[in-house]
């Protein structure tokens, strides 16, 4: 009798941890390697708490700042970035009491609430002996994460176990910490059970944790080694897993570590006595704040918008150009189209809608955004591979014996490496997807596109972009790219829709199949009729210096070649301009003449730590027409998709919008704010302590946790202030309320986004020059 | 136009130091050209000290250049080029003093100089206890210089080097020559991360990367430059010479499997160093001083170069197929063997002869071994560009000729080149010599088989638990940390506990 109350007691005990396990690895946000690196929005579990509850659990998990403190709110006050009837009016929306908001910015009393302080057991003892367990735990388990997902150095580490049972046979002969003063410890882990789910069950059971405070004990346990169970999350957000899979066996191995400390380092039980609580801004006043910051800008942007217009007939563009929805099209784009009022240009998701699963020398990567599966293989026909010189010199550097000969012999060499590389004289690497031949067709096995998807796509790309009718005789696809050189993070300013790279190929591929005859007649039948007369060309703008170039220039058909050469007269202005805005703020006099080279020789300048300012004080997405926005100097801060709601009755392109660009740009938006606010939680740190773990991601100094988010030079200005501005994503769609409203209210994880704050949706009327805000609530109002 | 950012300040520093980069290589080819050392001032200038400082002025520069937009928004700045340039400027007057006060100060000040660029950042509390180790490691090889400049003050009654070694030459007081070279050795030994001195520098990569590039290219040979000024008198002392093989030995096997297990761009690089530095101290100590210079060069520029690019993604990962220790072994003994008769060839075409004593024995033999890896290299990496077995052969066969040959060449030139410093020096013969020189013979074979055996070894707990320990330099990190820790924090307790 006895013994099946105690099971069914055990049982529950059990189901309350492995939920609670599940829920706490659902707070951590996926990471990618430094190859594939794209923008994440680290509070990406939170989606369906609104902001200010987030940001007061984040803040007391993992001991960040999540949200910019009252001091910046005030700077903003006093330079008037903001006034008293916005504050008002954001405090209303949001249920606050506003009469005292004012008196905080102007007085300096800040009202704060206590952080609810849950520790891990190593820091409790930490605190109350003066030791440092807690630093060497997370020292000691990352270096061997470090390890086990690279697979050993040029030693190989055989990838046999899992990360739990390989933790515990390293930790079980590892004498580093026995030799800092952990005595016991090896003999204390070899006990331990080999399956990861066995030992956290019966470590936690053991622990003895009061109920409310679990669920923040193995978040803050997460939060230690944040970025690599970022990294481990990925696989299984990948698969769209909610266990945990190598993050619950990283967190099984925090759990262990934390109660091996906790049970060898002292044997007396430790008093139950919290430190004094820290005191904490209020999270919900500093929202508000947020709020009332962001109506000053939102408001700003509306009215700098152009009305509808009253004459739809336009004549026929020379010239459109399709660019993607980056932050850094914007100024690009305006600077094109003051070239001539005959040039139309389109904002579209980078990857053209090409979901490409690209392969080239032997290895293969995604280029669409992370939240898409590839659908389509191609591989470049190009032969060769990495070159067989170097991959030998690669093995003797660290080969026995031949390491000392190969320094003996070839060392001077490296002296001309250096004197060439202080100079700069060596060219950027430029990628080969500008030129890399390619095929459509099956060749080889297994990859290419069948003639039915082919026109399934074309018709999909023209669909989505709102380009049916109104061709002009020249199309331009221009992806993007950064050029940088000794920089981990360069995939960073590449395309984040092409998943981390250059923006090249996609382009490509998206001309080449709509400049195909078979393709041509295949959307016709399906009602989009292409002129004869119509060419497509891929090109590639080179953010850094703000140059595109025009691809595959041998198979344009002479009729057009006058064309294209006017194009790129305009293309070559339009940088010349671009680089005279952007001048300025990257330390440069926006009057010199010879900016090209300046920029040209930044990008491959192995010391430049700020090659280009990438995506940063991105604030705003609009999808609406380009009318609305043609014209207007936007100050590359907004993320541009081209959207007609005349065209779109069923709701399918916006609701595509919403749900993969939108979300693009959220992510990046809100990896930019966590990074500017708090870059020793969310960013990467300071470039110049940058050291790389293979290609998979960077630790600063010595070692220590993974870095996730963004280096500190790409969003702090070299003056020690803030150049990002932490502003969440105001979402403008050119529609009918009603239109949003249906859109939204079908998708579930949008319409958490919009009404938990994580970012701001507006609605900009078609007809007129009004403009709705939607409230918390989901009602709009007139703003 | 690259130095549109740069403050008039900032420029003076660079080309300050871009003027010693070429006053050093102006002297190099003055004394190429005519081989008579310039004493003066306390300052000696001969191709060695040419050479030397060549290196350090031209990584000065780089790294100072580098650091300019590397650093760009870093409040402190200023503070950390100022570091910077005393740093260069100690480790390049250092190179070139022969007086031994003035020796002394430039080598105290280099200590202080990278004491400081150590420590640069403030808030990364991690920087602290490798410094700690690094600043008592110093001060034990200051006593052990002082103590050296004081016996030869004694004894010969001079504070000129060169005035020393020349009456060292006229004989007698062996007993307090050798005990200065064993000072001196032991100095070296110090500031060149020599075991069980080494464990400082794998964990000093918390300061910016120009740093590290510094450290690792230029004043970690400051240990190195020091036994080849007092060469003549090493040469002289067998304690000293054996001192520096073993512990050499020692270090370069350790360095080695070390850097083989890390996955740390920079931690790789930093055990390579200790490995390096190994080797060269082994060529002092088998008396092949000439080598040790060609070394430390060419081991300088590398490092530099590769701390500098550690941002770089490479642009794949290096694919060595994975084979049966059996295989591999075999390549790299055919390797080896087929190293013989190049080597004889090469030894016909350059004049470097292989036998003449233990020391160039042991520095061919080694050459042997690296031919060995280079066809490990060349057959197991996966047939790309060149396919067939046969035209492997062919290329294995001419990669082999082209080293053997490069290599004595170059020992033979560093041999003629360095030979109005370095040599003549009474060639070290007599068994004892074979002896030592079987020390690094018998250990890098031993690596060879080890590295080859890796695979497999891994395949088992105990290789596994090998790893882990490699991984953690064999816990003599851990265990200096732990008597640093002792030896610092008890002043502080007692304080305490007097309070």
């Amino acid at each position: 009798m006895h013994e099946t109350i105690e099971q069914e007691e055990t049982a529950t005990v059990d189901e309350l941890w492995s939920s609670v396990i599940s829920r706490v690895c659902g707070y951590i946000p996926p990471l990618w390697d430094l190859g594939n690196y794209v923008a994440v929005n680290p509070f990406l579990g939170f989606a369906d708490r609104t902001v200010s509850e987030a940001a007061r659990f984040v803040t007391d998990g993992l001991g960040t700042t999540t949200l910019p403190s009252v001091a910046f709110y005030r700077k903003q006050w006093e330079t008037g970035a903001f006034d008293e009837a916005a504050l008002n009016e954001a405090a209303q929306r949001l249920d606050v009491e506003p009469s005292p908001l004012k008196k905080i910015l102007t007085t300096g009393v800040v009202p704060t609430r206590p952080a609810s302080v849950v520790l891990t057991f190593a820091e409790r003892i930490d605190r109350e002996q003066g030791t440092h367990w807690s630093d060497a735990l997370i020292r000691s388990i990352t270096r061997w994460c470090a390890v086990y997902t690279s697979g050993g150095g040029s030693w190989k580490f055989p990838s046999g176990q899992g990360l739990f049972s390989s933790w515990r046979e390293a930790e079980s002969v590892d004498r580093t910490l026995e030799i800092a003063g952990l005595k016991g410890l090896r003999r204390w882990v070899r006990q331990l059970p080999d399956s990861a789910d066995v030992a956290t069950e019966q470590i936690l059971n053991r622990l003895n944790l009061p109920a409310d405070e679990r669920e923040l004990y193995l978040y803050r346990l997460l939060g230690g080694v944040f970025g690599w169970a970022a990294f481990f999350k990925r696989s299984s957000w990948e698969m769209g897993r909610s266990d945990g899979g190598q993050l619950a066996d990283l967190l099984a191995i925090r759990v262990c570590a934390d109660a091996a400390v906790a049970e060898v380092a002292t044997r007396n039980r430790l008093r139950r006595s919290l430190p004094p609580a820290p005191a904490i801004e209020d999270e919900a006043t500093r929202c508000v704040f947020q709020e009332a910051l962001e109506d000053g800008y939102a408001s700003r942007l509306l009215r700098a918008i152009n009305p509808p217009p009253t004459d739809q007939t336009v004549a026929r563009p020379t010239v459109q150009s399709v660019f993607c929805i980056d932050v850094r099209s914007e100024p690009f784009r305006r600077h094109l189209e003051a070239q001539s009022d005959t040039i139309q240009t389109k904002g579209f998701a980078g990857f053209f809608g090409v979901s490409l699963d690209w392969q080239t020398d032997g290895e293969h990567s995604a280029r669409c955004p992370v939240l898409l599966k590839p659908s389509l293989r191609l591989c470049s026909s190009r032969d060769g591979g990495p070159s067989f010189g170097m991959d030998s010199v690669k093995y003797l550097q660290t080969a026995p014996a031949a390491s000392f000969s190969f320094v003996e012999t070839l060392g001077a060499a490296y002296g001309i490496g250096l004197a060439s590389d202080a100079l700069a004289a060596m060219p950027a690497r430029a990628s080969r997807e500008g030129t890399d031949p390619f095929t459509l067709d099956g060749q080889p096995e297994g990859m290419g596109i069948d003639e039915e998807s082919r026109v399934n796509l074309a018709s999909g790309i023209l669909t989505n972009l709102g380009l049916r009718t109104g061709f002009s005789r020249l199309i331009l696809f221009c992806g993007h790219e950064g050029h940088s050189t000794n920089n981990p993070h360069a995939a960073g300013l590449d395309c984040g829709a092409c998943g981390g790279h250059g923006g090249s190929i996609n382009a490509r591929i998206a001309a080449a199949l709509l400049n195909e005859p078979a393709v041509r007649e295949g959307v016709r039948v399906k009602g989009i009729n292409i002129p004869a007369d119509v060419w497509f060309i891929a090109g590639v703008h080179d953010t850094s210096v703000d140059q595109v170039s025009i691809h595959d220039a041998d198979k344009i058909p002479a009729s057009h070649t006058a064309d294209v050469d006017r194009l790129q007269e305009w293309l070559n202005m339009a940088g010349e301009a671009t680089r005279a805005e952007r001048a300025t703020a990257l330390g440069l006099p926006a009057t010199a003449t010879n900016l090209k080279p300046l920029l040209k020789r930044r990008s491959r300048d192995w010391s430049e730590v700020r090659p280009e300012w990438g995506l940063a004080r991105n604030a705003a997405f609009i999808a609406a027409r380009r009318l609305r926005t043609r014209g207007v100097n936007l100050a590359g801060r907004t993320f541009l998709h081209d959207y007609d709601c005349a065209t779109d009755p069923d709701n399918s392109v916006l609701t595509l919008i919403l749900t993969a660009p939108m979300i693009v740009a959220s992510w990046i938006n809100l990896q930019y704010f966590g990074s500017t606010v708090d870059n020793d939680v969310f960013g990467s740190g300071d470039k110049a302590l940058h050291n790389r773990v293979g290609t998979i991601g960077v630790v600063l100094g010595n070692g220590g946790d993974l870095r996730t988010g963004l280096p500190k030079q790409s969003v702090h200005a070299a003056d020690g202030t803030w150049f990002h501005e932490p502003l969440r994503l105001q979402v403008v769609v050119e529609a009918p309320t009603k239109k949003i409203d249906q859109v939204v209210n079908a998708q579930v994880g949008v319409r958490n986004l919009i009404d938990n704050g994580w970012v701001r949706l507006f609605a900009l009327d078609p007809e007129s020059m009004q403009s709705f805000r939607r409230n918390p609530s989901g009602m709009w109002e007139i703003c | 136009m690259s130095m549109v950012y740069a403050t008039p300040g900032e420029k003076s520093g660079l080309a300050g130091l871009l003027t010693l980069a070429v006053v050093a290589a102006a002297a190099l080819v003055w004394q190429a050209v005519w081989p008579h050392p310039l004493h003066l001032l306390g300052i000696t200038v001969d191709r060695l000290s040419a050479m030397l400082t060549l290196l350090v002025g031209t990584v000065g520069a780089v790294t100072f250049r580098f650091s300019l937009r590397y650093l760009d928004g870093e409040p402190r700045k200023t503070r950390f080029l100022n570091w910077l340039c005393a740093t260069v400027c100690s480790a390049y007057l250092l190179m070139l003093s022969t007086n031994l006060l003035l020796l002394f100060v430039a080598w105290s000040f280099t200590s202080l100089g990278l004491h400081n660029l150590l420590t640069f950042y403030p808030n990364r509390k991690e920087s602290l206890p490798p410094a700690r180790k690094k600043f008592l490691i110093s001060r034990l090889g200051d006593v052990a210089l002082i103590a050296a400049i004081a016996v030869v003050w004694r004894g010969w009654n001079t504070m000129d080097l060169n005035v020393f070694l020349a009456r060292l030459q006229v004989g007698g007081g062996m007993a307090s020559a050798n005990l200065v070279a064993v000072l001196v050795t032991i100095a070296a030994l110090t500031k060149s991360a020599q075991f069980p001195f080494h464990s400082w520098l794998p964990e000093t990569m918390e300061s910016p990367t120009p740093v590290s590039a510094l450290m690792h290219a230029g004043v970690i040979n400051a240990g190195g430059a020091l036994v080849l000024r007092f060469s003549p008198l090493i040469a002289m002392s067998p304690a000293a010479l054996c001192l520096l093989t073993m512990v050499g030995t020692l270090t370069a096997a350790l360095g080695m499997v070390a850097m083989w297990a890390q996955v740390k761009v920079k931690r790789s690089l930093a055990w390579s160093t200790v490995s390096q530095m190994g080797f060269m101290m082994v060529q002092c100590g088998l008396g092949v001083f000439p080598a040790a210079a060609l070394h430390i060069f060419g081991h300088g520029c590398y490092k530099a170069w590769s701390f500098l690019r550690t941002g770089s993604l490479p642009a794949s990962k290096p694919r060595i197929l994975p084979a049966p220790a059996s295989r591999t072994l075999i390549l790299a003994g055919t390797g080896t063997l087929a190293a013989l008769p190049a080597l004889y060839f090469a030894s016909f075409i350059s004049g470097f002869e292989p036998l003449h004593t233990p020391g160039e024995f042991a520095l061919s033999f080694v050459v042997a071994l690296s031919i060995g890896q280079v066809w490990v290299a060349l057959f197991r990496l996966p047939s790309r560009g060149i396919a067939p077995n046969g035209l492997r052969f062919l290329v294995a066969l001419a990669s082999t000729v082209a080293a053997a040959v490069l290599v004595f060449s170059l020992y033979r030139g560093s041999q003629l080149f360095f030979a109005p410093v370095l040599g003549p020096i009474s060639s070290l013969s007599g068994p004892w010599a074979w002896v030592l020189a079987g020390i690094p013979v018998i250990t890098f074979s031993v690596l060879v088989a080890l590295h080859a055996a890796l695979p497999e070894l891994t395949r088992t707990a105990a290789g596994r638990a090998f790893y882990v320990h490699a991984l953690h330099g064999f816990y003599f990190g851990a265990l200096a940390d732990r008597l640093v820790d002792q030896l610092w924090s008890s002043p502080a307790r007692k304080e305490v506990s007097h309070a």
